[in-house]
């Protein structure tokens, strides 16, 4: 799980396994903004532990934020920083 | 089978998040006293997480709403691992992660809390429903839990006397239905009741003679002699006329009511026992602590007991070692510091030992805008293990802040701010809305006050004034027109249950207008308001 483009395809996958709606699966992206999938700070939160188990680690309170998580990409930068 | 000398007892239905304070302090002030026979049973929080386990479908349906599949078994696996993060010294990285989850659960699973329980919107309601209730005109989940339950209990744990506890407006139907139950069931037992809506309502639990049915005895103010009092009368035959704070109806069917007295020192106070209780049913693993009694300041108008209660501090030898026995013996790292507000020399000084002995907990505390919270004592404080504290800041506007004597100035509120957020403590603000005379134009400088601020704090809350303290002895002076002491009534139905004297007043807002600003306000505010949750 090395390089920051499985990562990726890894947070695609698990986020696109929780949408409902398949007009949303069909047009995700690595630069869509994970609010405009409906997912706000708490739906986030209330799926990191399958994020957290795909990758074998624990990310922290202070990385946290919406502002990191932002979309698909900066989702998998932070879980790159700590595979 | 033992005969317990007291059963101490906390009604449904309320909040469950972590153990109340006021049974585990009167256990150990009565053991210490000479009574080692005592018992208490939470028959809330076995209740309202029943409740909260059957309603986890409202979370699930929460996150489909927002086009999201999650399973009840994930959100079920969800809350416990957020515990065991609460619980685990070496998860400490996780914590906002679990409050934040275990948090939000509540409030989703715990809204629309009437659907399964009963609302007063007035005490008039209470009293209807008591009523209806022997009729077998009323049933309810919870009635039935203590149906099913309680006689049982009391029959494998037999008591002399049984304490029951109210200390929210949505526990006293549910206690006044214990009452009457045991006193019907088991006629030897004793029931005596207290609490802040005892201390708050007392008139119109004497005044209504059916309540007379569910207790023996009432108790205002602190419970602690009264109690002890109480049971040196029905043990030892003392005469009742010496139990301070109580109240009683005599043998002519009078109401009295006894001079009320305080301990001497807040030393006297023995550390909480929480033996009794099952401590992980809680949702969070958190227990209270209080280090002092009363508040320092003690003047604001709108408190149902300034000036009376007196403050009283611990020694710090005493918090330390107290907490650290709590923390050994219970196997808690997180804490609710409880009291009214503590002095910012005092938390500075219990902050140094907790860092010098490494003592390596969280904690959440009230606290009032003092300017001796400066940078370095902020971060202080945040080293210690101050998570969070809860600062009331109930206006924003000059006047209505020296109307209800607060003894705090906006600068001081914004330099708190500024040093508690940059040490990293999540200040949490409560804001008044429709204190008396209170026109909209000032409302809205308290919501514009906490928009123009929003980076400064972690959470709002926008609630409405209720009318408990002894503000109708200056009518004129706060503007009450017409009160209504007979009655007291729910004002919002947003959140958790509250019962205040209705009145009327002859400037200001309206009623009426001054939820028009809640509402505008919570909007404005981005607060999300789940319907009728006890939980916030």
């Amino acid at each position: 799980m090395g390089n920051l483009q499985s990562i990726e395809n890894k947070v695609k996958e698990i986020i696109k396994s929780r949408l409902k709606n398949q007009e949303k699966i069909n047009n995700i992206n690595s630069e869509t903004p994970l609010l405009s999938l409906g997912i706000d700070s708490i739906l986030a939160l209330s799926i990191l532990v399958e994020i957290e188990e795909a990758f074998d680690i624990e990310i922290n309170d202070e990385d946290l934020n919406m502002d990191r998580i932002r979309t698909i990409h900066s989702f998998a930068e932070l879980i790159g920083s700590y595979v | 089978m033992i005969t317990n000398d007291l059963c101490l007892i906390y009604p449904p239905l309320s909040v469950h998040e972590f153990p109340h304070m006021a049974l585990p302090l009167l256990k150990g002030f009565v053991k210490k006293n000479g009574y080692n026979k005592i018992v208490i049973k939470d028959f809330n929080v076995e209740i309202m997480g029943d409740i909260i386990d059957s309603r986890l479908d409202r979370i699930e349906a929460y996150f489909a709403q927002n086009g999201i599949k999650i399973t009840i078994a994930e959100i079920r696996k969800n809350i416990d691992l957020a515990k065991n993060v609460l619980l685990d010294t070496n998860k400490q990285g996780k914590d906002e992660w679990a409050f934040m989850i275990i948090n939000t659960y509540l409030k989703i699973a715990g809204s629309d809390i009437s659907e399964v329980c009963f609302s007063p919107a007035c005490f008039d309601d209470i009293k209807q429903n008591f009523y209806r209730k022997t009729k077998g005109e009323y049933e309810d989940t919870i009635t039935k839990a203590i149906e099913r339950d309680l006689v049982q209990y009391l029959t494998n744990n037999p008591a002399g006397v049984v304490g029951i506890t109210i200390p929210f407006g949505s526990q006293i139907y549910y206690a006044l239905i214990m009452g009457r139950l045991i006193k019907r069931n088991f006629p030897n037992i004793k029931v005596i009741m207290g609490g802040a809506q005892v201390s708050m309502f007392w008139r119109i639990l004497t005044e209504h003679k059916p309540f007379h049915e569910a207790f023996d005895a009432l108790v205002y103010g602190n419970g602690e002699l009264a109690i002890l009092g109480y049971l040196d009368h029905v043990t030892q035959s003392k005469d009742i006329r010496d139990v301070p704070n109580l109240i009683y109806i005599n043998i002519y069917g009078k109401v009295c009511k006894n001079d009320g007295k305080n301990i001497g020192h807040i030393r006297e106070l023995p550390i909480p026992d929480f033996s009794d209780l099952p401590l992980e049913k809680y949702a969070y693993p958190k227990l209270p602590y209080m280090m002092t009694r009363g508040c320092y300041w003690g003047k604001c108008a709108f408190c149902s007991y300034r000036e009376t209660k007196g403050y009283m501090a611990r020694d710090v030898d005493n918090i330390i070692s107290d907490i650290e026995e709590m923390k050994s013996k219970y196997k808690r790292r997180l804490f609710h510091f409880i009291d009214d507000a503590i002095h910012p020399n005092l938390i500075n000084k219990v902050a140094e030992r907790l860092i010098n002995q490494n003592m390596n907990i969280k904690y959440e505390t009230y606290l009032r805008f003092d300017r001796l919270f400066d940078e370095k004592m902020c971060i202080h404080l945040s080293k210690s293990g101050l998570r969070s504290a809860l600062f009331g800041l109930e206006s924003a506007n000059s006047r209505i802040l020296k109307l209800m004597n607060k003894g705090i100035h906006l600068d001081d509120v914004r330099f708190v701010l500024k040093n508690m957020k940059s040490a990293n403590v999540k200040p949490v603000l409560s804001c008044l809305i429709g204190f008396p005379t209170e026109t909209r134009e000032e409302a809205m400088e308290s919501v514009n006050f906490l928009l123009d601020n929003k980076q400064q704090y972690d959470q709002a809350f926008l609630v409405h004034y209720g009318l408990i303290s002894d503000m109708y002895l200056d009518k004129e002076y706060y503007g009450l027109k017409s009160i209504d002491f007979d009655n007291p009534i729910r004002y919002d139905d947003s959140g958790y249950l509250a019962l205040g004297y209705k009145y009327q007043t002859s400037r200001g807002m309206t009623v009426e207008e001054a939820f028009d600003v809640i509402d505008y306000g919570r909007k404005a505010l981005g607060i999300k308001q789940f319907k009728d949750s006890f939980f916030s």
